[in-house]
């Protein structure tokens, strides 16, 4: 086995952060000198990453209801669970086992009945053990007040207290507050916040903003930190940012390092340091902006995004846009067809040089390594392992 | 406040489905199904035998209602019974072909397995910008592609969130093995991918 093999059968481990502290240390040691293994390193952080920002939801092609609403229907025509009179012939199709013409005797049934309570008894009695376990193993995070006094639950706390799962964290007018994520980074509270503290395990931290403001600091592989708004699902892909929820529930993200992904339904939006995007509850992420970005321009897009604002508000846009707002172009070319699509082209490629073996009309096509090629270009490939492959695998031919 | 009254709205829809209430299940169903079929599809990866297993889970949701206590969200809740079903099925499966020789092994690399075209890809809805849906096809055909025990723990890992002890749990398999599963899963979609 050669040193490289070695590594990478503990390359996972290490990305997840499940080796004891020395072979993390060593681990980390090859990797600053192996250009391979840090090759195939960075390729599975891509690729966590882009597990992290499938979509959630997949709607089945077909309703399903009336399946399930049939099946709903035969339980309550036929109570299971009944010592009551013999089954009757209609219901018998729907119990468990077929019944006998003449139905099954008393004491048959009465036996049947309760090997039906007991199992449901003890169902009822594993889930609720299922539940105390987790509940019991879930850990408190430590709430520091940096000013005033935040409150969890009911109480006031004028010292470092703890939030456990299923706890509101809320700050006033006068108070603020740092919540410890797990060991894997912290969360503040800006004053006139309130979170709730909703899941708590490797690889799963949750929190939901119901409204105010956080500025989350993580450091861990990506998609371990998740918060939840009314607008949508921040995911953090290793960063830094502030995400805010105003008291109708729309969110506004800004990235100041690394990624976020902030999704809906199918719909994500990734954010790259630098960038701010809004989310309102009613609709899909809208259009990503530089924090540079004018007013006039921010305006526009929310009027695109989230009020029906048409070619006006595309028009100015395209007017307000430079080249540091290419990748708001680019995310626009996914809003609008036809000839308002052609007219977010021009502009990009305008302000920001094509990249090398792209085209107009082979990208406005979508081919895939066009669109990746831009992607690239605009820094917001968070399937650049894939690209990076395809690049490996062309490379290779 | 209104993750609150997504909450409380929750809850009473659940009370009501507990009392008989079809129409509240059926608030239930509509709100959870796309997460409950992404489950299923991703973790059999087919998409006729994942409708019926969301259908089969939300049967067995409506059955043991009167379980759920409220301490969690429903959907955390539902999603454990989902998990459970898959997994169910999938031992059924297995069952029922134990005389054909159990794919231990990973894929090899031949064209079909490395162009994705050997698995069903999810379709994915068209919302998601082209790029990223390209990207993310190929990475769900490559799911798709793996191995039973290797796809069902990435897909439980890494996209579901589950630790390995709850994994181990759930698949009655070592800690270790879960992990195991999970490292040459990656290593597969990794050159798979290439």
């Amino acid at each position: 086995m050669n040193l490289n093999s070695h590594i990478d059968h503990l390359l996972s481990d290490y990305l997840d952060g499940s080796l004891a502290a020395e072979e993390q240390a060593v681990v980390a040691r090859h990797l600053a000198g192996c250009p391979a293994c840090r090759e195939a390193y960075v390729q599975q952080q891509a690729l966590v990453a882009a597990l992290g920002a499938l979509p959630r939801r997949i709607e089945p092609p077909n309703d399903l209801w009336e399946g399930i609403a049939a099946q709903l229907e035969e339980r309550a025509a036929a109570p299971a669970y009944d010592l009551g009179p013999p089954l009757r012939g209609a219901a018998s199709a729907v119990v468990d086992r077929p019944v006998s013409p003449r139905g099954p005797s008393r004491k048959a049934r009465l036996l049947r009945a309760g090997w039906r309570q007991g199992a449901a008894v003890l169902a009822v009695l594993l889930i609720a053990i299922g539940w105390w376990y987790l509940a019991g193993r879930a850990p408190a995070w430590t709430v520091t007040p940096l000013a005033g006094a935040p409150a969890v639950g009911p109480h006031a706390l004028t010292a470092p207290g703890a939030l456990r799962v299923g706890e509101w964290l809320e700050t006033d007018a006068a108070s603020r507050a740092r919540l410890a994520v797990g060991r894997i980074g912290s969360v503040e509270l800006a004053p006139n916040t309130r979170l709730r503290f909703e899941a708590a395990g490797r690889g799963d931290h949750r929190l939901s903003l119901a409204r105010g403001r956080i500025h989350a600091r993580i450091d861990a592989p990506p998609r371990q930190f998740f918060v939840e708004t009314p607008a949508g699902l921040a995911v953090d892909l290793g960063c830094e940012y502030t995400l805010a929820v105003d008291a109708g529930g729309a969110s506004l993200l800004h990235v100041r390092a690394g990624y976020v992904g902030f999704s809906r339904a199918t719909r994500e939006v990734i954010v790259p340091a630098g960038w701010m995007v809004r989310a309102r509850p009613d609709a899909f992420p809208g259009t990503p902006f530089h924090e540079a970005a004018p007013p006039a321009l921010r305006e526009a897009l929310r009027r695109f995004d989230f009020e029906g604002g048409g070619a006006g508000a595309l028009a100015v846009v395209l007017a307000e846009v430079q080249a540091r707002d290419a990748l708001t172009l680019w995310e626009l070319l996914y809003r609008t067809e036809g000839p308002a699509e052609e007219l977010v082209y021009d502009r990009l490629a305008a302000l920001v040089e094509p990249p090398p073996g792209t085209t107009r009309a082979g990208t406005l096509a979508r081919r895939p390594e066009m669109v990746q090629a831009w992607r690239k270009k605009l820094g917001v490939d968070v399937t650049y392992w894939l690209a990076y492959a395809k690049k490996r695998k062309q490379a290779t031919r | 406040m209104a993750k609150a009254s997504t909450i409380e709205t929750e809850r009473d829809l659940v009370r009501r489905a507990r009392a008989g209430d079809h129409g509240a299940f059926e608030c239930l169903y509509r709100r959870e199904v796309g997460r409950v079929y992404a489950v299923c599809l991703r973790m059999v990866g087919d998409p006729r035998r994942a409708e019926g297993l969301t259908q089969d889970a939300f049967v067995r949701a409506w059955r043991h209602l009167d379980g759920f206590r409220g301490e969690s969200a429903f959907s955390t809740w539902l999603h454990r019974i989902v998990v459970n079903e898959v997994l169910m099925a999938l031992r059924a499966a297995r069952r029922r072909r134990a005389h054909v020789t159990e794919r231990d092994g990973f894929p090899q690399e031949g064209p079909a397995v490395r162009d994705g075209q050997g698995a069903q890809a999810p379709d994915l809805a068209s919302a998601a910008p082209v790029a990223a849906r390209e990207a993310a096809l190929d990475l769900e055909r490559a799911i798709a592609a793996l191995p039973e025990q290797a796809r069902t723990v990435l897909v439980l890992h890494d996209i579901e969130g589950y630790c390995h002890r709850e994994i181990g749990e759930m698949l009655e398999i070592a800690e270790g093995t879960s992990k195991a599963h999970l490292h040459h899963a990656r290593k597969s979609l990794r050159a798979m991918l290439t």
